[in-house]
């Protein structure tokens, strides 16, 4: 089998046509739904968690979720916001596991030796991107969904389809959660927040 | 007029319309509280954005195929549906029509491990003289093994070869009181006084007609049925081949309360009696069943050797899929189990008092089964 040409699917049916056959038990269906919306949900979830291997599970069990329970006919859905919600969901979920056994390996490593820094840049950008992922996994779920995809670049009506709010309330909201994610973050890396004067 | 914060955030991000932002600039060049208020809402947002920004794509990952993705999805659904496939068997284990089985702990959940599956028409010699329950004893077993298709259709065979059926169920009846119950069942029902809210009351009570039945072990049967589990190595016990079992699972009372959070079930019987001949070794054959579910040579022997055979309980407890606590119910010894995945909030609980077994179950903690079994004395 090799893969389809794009043109012979020059027919794009919509995201609720596909689910309806789907839920009607077609399988090709399914597998449209998925080529279609992979790309999307698998590289959102590869800047939260950064690396292939994480992604690739964590989208897969979003393919899983919808494969399992086919979202209910008679409503009008967001597929890509569903997707899009279920994967910040899930990969909310890795990070905390992550920041569980981080810290339980930083208090292992401390007590073998006392920290040395390593001045690589690659090793300080990892660190970096780990304490970003340290400070969302401790922030409440809907905080650390709305930073993360607001700086994906998705617009208020986007983030109000994606996290199911109203679009009035997104703008609190992420109020809310910049200044939880700002405090820790100031916590984290003190003399970075001093040399920026906070 | 000032602006909340959330306008505020809005407006930095021009995510509002235009008549409202002109308006709020107006406000901000008259309002010094507002103009900080935005200020530090701005430098909140720079330094989440400055942050957020490391976690850019990595190199090495970015690109992927989604057909490929596709094809590994398929593997993936493909290995859920047999995890899946034993979750529905210890569903099937738990509810509908074997629920009162199961919580009445008729014969065949009561038998051996081996010939729990499929489900519960089955039993095999596995107790010495009459077999009373008096306890419960949990054993962990390793589910996957029994899903083996080869091995379920060997113990179809076996067992539609070797049941005889010595009386014949009559259908169920209902019931409207206790009393009637009692007189039926041949000891005093017992319902609660104390339920959680949410549970209909009066519950819909049944009574379930009794069986009788006799197994004769073919040892080739068992054979093919230790092979198609791959556990070739594990000795038979001595005596087994022509031994002839019987079972009497009497009367069961079950009352079921309705919820919106699901049903909680109580159920009540005397103890099914399972007779076997005295020249079988029940611990010998105790620790082949639990090699056959599973178990370590040495950890079967050890078990084997610690359960009274012929008053405990076996109740198999799929390995990932449940778990299980000793406790101590209204003066008796009982055991609870519950999924291990669940929500947490679906038990099962079984106990023994006064030669009459008593099952509960249904969308309640561990906690409350005790306390709703408690108020039935």
């Amino acid at each position: 089998m090799s893969e389809k040409p794009e043109e012979v699917r020059s027919v794009a049916l919509t995201d609720a046509l596909l689910l309806e056959r789907w839920r009607e038990g077609r399988n090709e269906a399914f597998e449209e739904i998925f080529v279609r919306h992979y790309a999307t949900v698998y590289r959102t979830l590869l800047r939260l968690l950064g690396t292939a291997g994480d992604a690739e599970d964590a989208a897969q069990e979003v393919f899983l979720r919808l494969y399992r329970r086919p979202l209910p006919p008679g409503r009008e859905h967001n597929l890509p916001a569903w997707l899009i919600r279920v994967a910040t969901h899930l990969g909310y979920n890795v990070i905390r596991e992550q920041a569980r056994r981080q810290r339980r390996q930083d208090t292992w490593e401390k007590e073998r030796s006392a920290g040395v820094p390593n001045p690589e840049s690659e090793a300080l950008r990892a660190e970096t991107q780990a304490g970003v992922r340290q400070i969302l996994a401790q922030l409440p779920r809907k905080q650390a969904q709305i930073l993360f995809l607001r700086h994906q670049g998705y617009s208020y009506e986007e983030l109000a389809r994606i996290m199911g709010v109203k679009l009035s309330s997104v703008g609190t909201l992420l109020a809310r959660a910049e200044r939880a994610f700002a405090a820790r973050y100031a916590e984290h890396t003190p003399r970075a927040s001093e040399a920026r004067g906070m | 007029m000032h602006r909340n914060k959330g306008r505020l955030r809005a407006y930095l991000d021009k995510e509002m319309p235009a008549e409202e932002a002109r308006k709020t600039e107006d406000h901000l060049s008259a309002c010094a509280a507002c103009r900080e208020h935005l200020e530090t809402l701005r430098r909140r947002s720079e330094t989440t954005a400055s942050a957020l920004a490391s976690l850019a794509e990595p190199k090495q990952g970015a690109q992927t195929s989604p057909y490929a993705a596709f094809a590994r999805f398929q593997d993936r659904v493909q290995d859920s549906k047999s995890e899946r496939s034993a979750q529905s068997m210890w569903n099937q284990l738990t509810s509908g029509r074997w629920r009162a089985a199961w919580a009445g702990l008729t014969a065949l959940v009561v038998l051996s491990l081996f010939v729990f599956y499929p489900p519960l028409r089955t039993a095999a010699a596995d107790f010495l003289g009459i077999f009373r329950v008096r306890k419960f004893a949990a054993v962990p077993i390793n589910i996957s093994a029994l899903e083996n298709p080869t091995f379920a259709n060997v113990l179809e065979t076996a067992f539609s070869d070797q049941v005889k059926v010595l009386r014949e169920p009559g259908p169920s009846l209902t019931v409207n009181s206790a009393q009637e119950a009692t007189a039926l069942l041949g000891f005093e029902a017992r319902l609660p006084s104390r339920l959680p809210d949410g549970f209909a009351t009066p519950p819909a009570l049944n009574v379930e007609d009794g069986m009788a039945f006799q197994v004769t072990v073919n040892v080739e049967y068992v054979k093919s049925i230790r092979d198609a589990l791959g556990k070739a190595d594990v000795p038979i016990p001595a005596n087994l081949n022509g031994a002839r079992v019987d079972v009497d699972v009497p009367k069961i009372l079950t009352a079921f309360y309705a919820s919106n959070q699901g049903p909680f079930t109580l159920a009540q019987a005397k103890s099914p009696e399972i007779q076997v001949p005295p020249n079988v070794d029940l611990t010998q054959l105790g620790e082949f069943g639990l090699r056959l579910a599973g178990m370590p040579a040495d950890q079967a022997a050890q078990m084997a050797a610690a359960i009274d055979w012929a008053n405990t309980l076996i109740v198999p407890i799929p390995m990932g899929y449940a778990t299980y606590e000793e406790v101590s119910v209204a003066g008796s010894q009982g055991l609870v189990v519950g999924e291990a995945s669940g929500t947490g909030g679906h038990w099962l609980l079984a106990f023994e008092k006064d030669g009459i077994v008593y099952g509960l179950e249904g969308p309640l903690s561990a906690e409350e089964l005790i306390a709703i079994a408690e108020s039935m004395f």
